[in-house]
């Protein structure tokens, strides 16, 4: 958890001020106090007058102090609503990114783009499950790449471009790329075994049925919709489809 | 069947304006952490716990973790938990939450449980399940989205009511829940209202008179289970108590509720050994309990002045002193010829005999304070535990009965709760009328953590009310049991014996004996 919240907040460009085995206290910057630390007002009001406004220090636990915890102190465990919030910052904060490789060449070098996305899977019914899918498309040849990380972690890759190395221009554009992308993600989706989503079905058209022998459903009221509308949620098979996020990766062609 | 898939295409929208735009340094080892990071939270299946894994300070008991898993993985999130006194339920529904926090299926969550209690939750959703709840307090903020706990009355109030209709709670925990067995008090109303995807019930005590209070309580939770109100009167009511149909009764009831018992988790279970005590009055009590019908005040009944009489004199005398010209009655006199209460001096043989530490329940205030003085005149430190104290004090209370103190004299009310592994030695010193305060008095020594034995004292007057008592409670019993499975020896199993052959030997009448058979076999049917 520490080791999340050191790169995590180290990469969005505030300072770590302190760090134990279990606690970390963190200079946000101001954007991260706008974005985290809900106050508004606070932010409404120092805008209005034109003045820079104060940023907040906090101080994470990751295991209980073993004392009442302080203002600017906050507890903090995977699962957390906290925790969400944080994850969920990092990933908007980074919802796409553009990366080059260095080659150690002393030639030219020629890069061809590569188009990588994580799909984001979450099958919800009366449970949920959820998948990151990862997947790369080569944005000339079009071909699929599965492992695409793995099988450039070991490369250096750089937000700029190097001296001496040039992009081949993408035959498929980014955003066609992408369709291409979306639909063998959906046919392998439909291809998957599910009967969870039938089970999930069934039992809410029974809880439905049990709920319409418990109240006249010709007098609707509002105590029946009220719990019709619990059942739906409890149990309405659905997969919900998006992208955590994304990147175009320009790579030195394997010789 | 397909599922439906939902494309969400933000991301899509965005994608011309993220390729013209340049990555800075630091973008690229929070890209890999929020995906690896992502990776190791997400549930990979439906099915299992994850929330055991997040929480390795934790040590869960199997049982625990089996309802946890039972009530996400069948019951779909709304369930009553109602296991015995001191099996942890509390550990169970934190489970869920947790689990059910961790899938992102939940994060409004809202916990109601008694005032009493409401720091007690904070404390082991925070402790144990890391889960930082917000405790509502005088001013309550219901637009927090976050796990919030508040007392039912507290939540109740009609200045909220529009609030509460605005919101949903994507989880709803109430504790103490049988609270909730009556449709009509403003409490069953409010939950009802409550705009809530889940929902857990927690209670040890699910029926404490009849089966209504069952069907009440499910409705809450699944309305229709057992079908409307009508249809499940005449399937499975049977007279004002009794069952029938038991089979399919408990059937639909297992879909609903978990019930976990001492005997079938324990592996070398720890005994209950139940005592009934039939102490003889005093010649002076006796004539003193008899007088009473001749100075009832009006708004009293001769059967509460008698239950008084029975624990002591002085809880009778707190009632009737309050009539004007009491003191000239011959009552009055006969009340100060008792020069001692045999009970009490049972008790203190009790006390000395053990050599250990004994929880004394009583019902009356006014036996509390005679106890407690009369053990400290027989040199044995003695406190008292009563449900008004503030919080602190009954911490410092608790703390003394840990450390120097003997005894502990407590009355019903805030007992809820109280854990009292330490002590394994119950003195009733009055017998409540509802068979299953007993199972929550009993359930403060007698629970997880208990390494020894445990010893019930159930101490009766020969010839007095509370002899009619044991047989209406043992009544409530069998219905409770025919509900929900059996249920612990909390009355001795000779009991019937014993009934019977008191029948014979000790009425006055013929119209009592009847009387006394008619209720037993109203018990025994």
């Amino acid at each position: 958890m520490i080791s999340f919240l050191h790169t995590l907040f180290s990469s969005c460009g505030c300072l770590i001020l302190h760090e134990a085995d279990s606690t970390i206290t963190i200079q946000l910057t101001e954007e991260a106090d706008r974005d985290l630390m809900n106050r508004p007002f606070y932010w409404h009001y120092k805008d209005q007058l034109g003045q820079r406004g104060e940023p907040l220090a906090v101080t994470f636990f990751t295991e209980d102090p073993g004392r009442p915890l302080k203002q600017l102190e906050e507890y903090i465990t995977f699962g957390s609503p906290r925790f969400h919030q944080l994850l969920s910052y990092g990933q908007k904060k980074v919802p796409f990114i553009k990366l080059y490789e260095r080659h150690p060449s002393a030639q030219n070098v020629q890069l061809e783009p590569w188009l990588f996305i994580h799909f984001h899977l979450s099958y919800e019914a009366d449970g949920k499950k959820e998948k990151l899918v990862p997947l790369a498309l080569h944005l000339i040849s079009g071909s699929y790449s599965e492992d695409f990380l793995e099988s450039t972690a070991s490369l250096s890759m750089e937000p700029s471009i190097a001296p001496y190395h040039y992009i081949l221009s993408p035959l498929i554009t980014p955003a066609s790329g992408l369709n291409r992308m979306k639909q063998k993600v959906q046919a392998e989706l439909l291809k998957e075994n599910h009967d969870w989503a039938s089970t999930a079905y069934e039992k809410q058209q029974f809880e439905l049925r049990m709920l319409e022998s418990f109240y006249d459903p010709a007098a609707s009221t509002e105590h029946y919709e009220r719990e019709k509308a619990a059942i739906i949620r409890r149990f309405n098979p659905v997969v919900r489809l998006s992208i955590w996020h994304g990147g175009l990766f320009y790579l030195a062609r394997k010789t | 069947m397909k599922p439906a898939i939902l494309y969400d295409d933000t991301w899509e929208k965005e994608l011309d304006q993220y390729v013209q735009r340049a990555s800075t340094p630091g973008c690229f080892p929070l890209f890999l952490l929020t995906a690896q990071t992502k990776k190791r939270i997400l549930p990979a299946h439906f099915d299992g716990l994850l929330s055991p894994g997040f929480l390795p300070h934790m040590a869960f008991l199997p049982h625990q973790v089996k309802t946890a898993q039972k009530v996400m993985e069948e019951m779909n999130g709304t369930a009553i938990l109602a296991d015995e006194v001191g099996l942890g339920k509390t550990i169970e529904a934190g489970l869920i939450l947790k689990e059910y926090m961790l899938r992102g299926l939940v994060s409004r969550v809202l916990v109601l449980a008694p005032a009493s209690l409401v720091n007690q939750w904070a404390k082991e959703l925070r402790e144990k399940f890391q889960i930082y709840a917000f405790v509502q307090r005088k001013k309550p903020d219901w637009s927090w989205n976050g796990v919030q706990i508040a007392s039912i009355d507290s939540a109740k109030q009609p200045k909220f009511a529009d609030q509460f209709s605005d919101t949903l709670f994507d989880m709803v925990i109430i504790d103490e829940a049988h609270r909730l067995k009556n449709p009509r008090t403003k409490n069953y109303q409010f939950v009802s209202k409550l705009n809530k995807t889940y929902c857990l019930l927690l209670t040890a005590t699910p029926v404490q008179n009849d089966a209504d209070e069952l069907f009440h309580l499910v409705s809450l939770l699944k309305p229709g289970l057992f079908g409307n109100s009508s249809a499940f009167q005449e399937k499975f009511k049977q007279g004002r108590h009794a069952v029938q149909n038991e089979e399919a009764f408990h059937s639909l009831l297992q879909k609903v509720m978990i019930r976990n018992m001492r005997a079938d988790i324990e592996q070398q279970p720890i005994k209950r050994i139940v005592k009934t005590i039939r102490i003889n009055q005093t010649d002076e009590e006796k004539a003193f309990y008899q007088s009473l019908s001749e100075c009832l005040p009006n708004s009293i009944t001769l059967l509460t002045l008698q239950r008084e009489a029975c624990s002591s004199k002085y809880a009778a005398l707190s009632t009737l002193k309050k009539q004007e010209g009491f003191f000239e009655t011959e009552t009055a006199l006969l009340s100060q010829a008792i020069q001692s209460n045999s009970k009490a001096e049972k008790a203190l043989q009790i006390v000395h005999e053990a050599k250990e530490k004994v929880l004394i329940f009583t019902q009356y205030r006014a036996t509390q304070q005679y106890l407690e003085l009369y053990f400290r005149s027989h040199d044995i430190p003695a406190v008292s535990f009563q449900g008004n104290f503030k919080k602190g004090k009954k911490d410092w209370m608790i703390e003394l009965f840990k450390g120097p103190a003997q005894v502990l004299i407590a009355t019903e009310a805030g007992s809820e709760g109280l854990n009292l592994q330490f002590c394994r030695h119950v003195i009733n010193f009055d017998l409540p009328w509802n068979p299953m305060k007993l199972e929550q008095r009993i359930g403060r020594v007698h629970r997880y953590g208990q390494e020894h034995d445990v010893y019930i004292y159930h101490l009766a007057f020969n010839q007095t009310v509370e002899d009619r008592m044991l047989s209406l409670l043992y009544d409530k019993i069998s219905l409770f049991q025919a509900a929900i499975g059996k249920i612990d020896t909390i009355l001795e199993n000779n009991w019937v014996e014993e009934h019977l052959r008191d029948a014979i030997q000790s009425s006055r009448s013929i119209r009592e004996w009847e009387i006394k058979m008619e209720n037993l076999s109203a018990v025994l049917e």
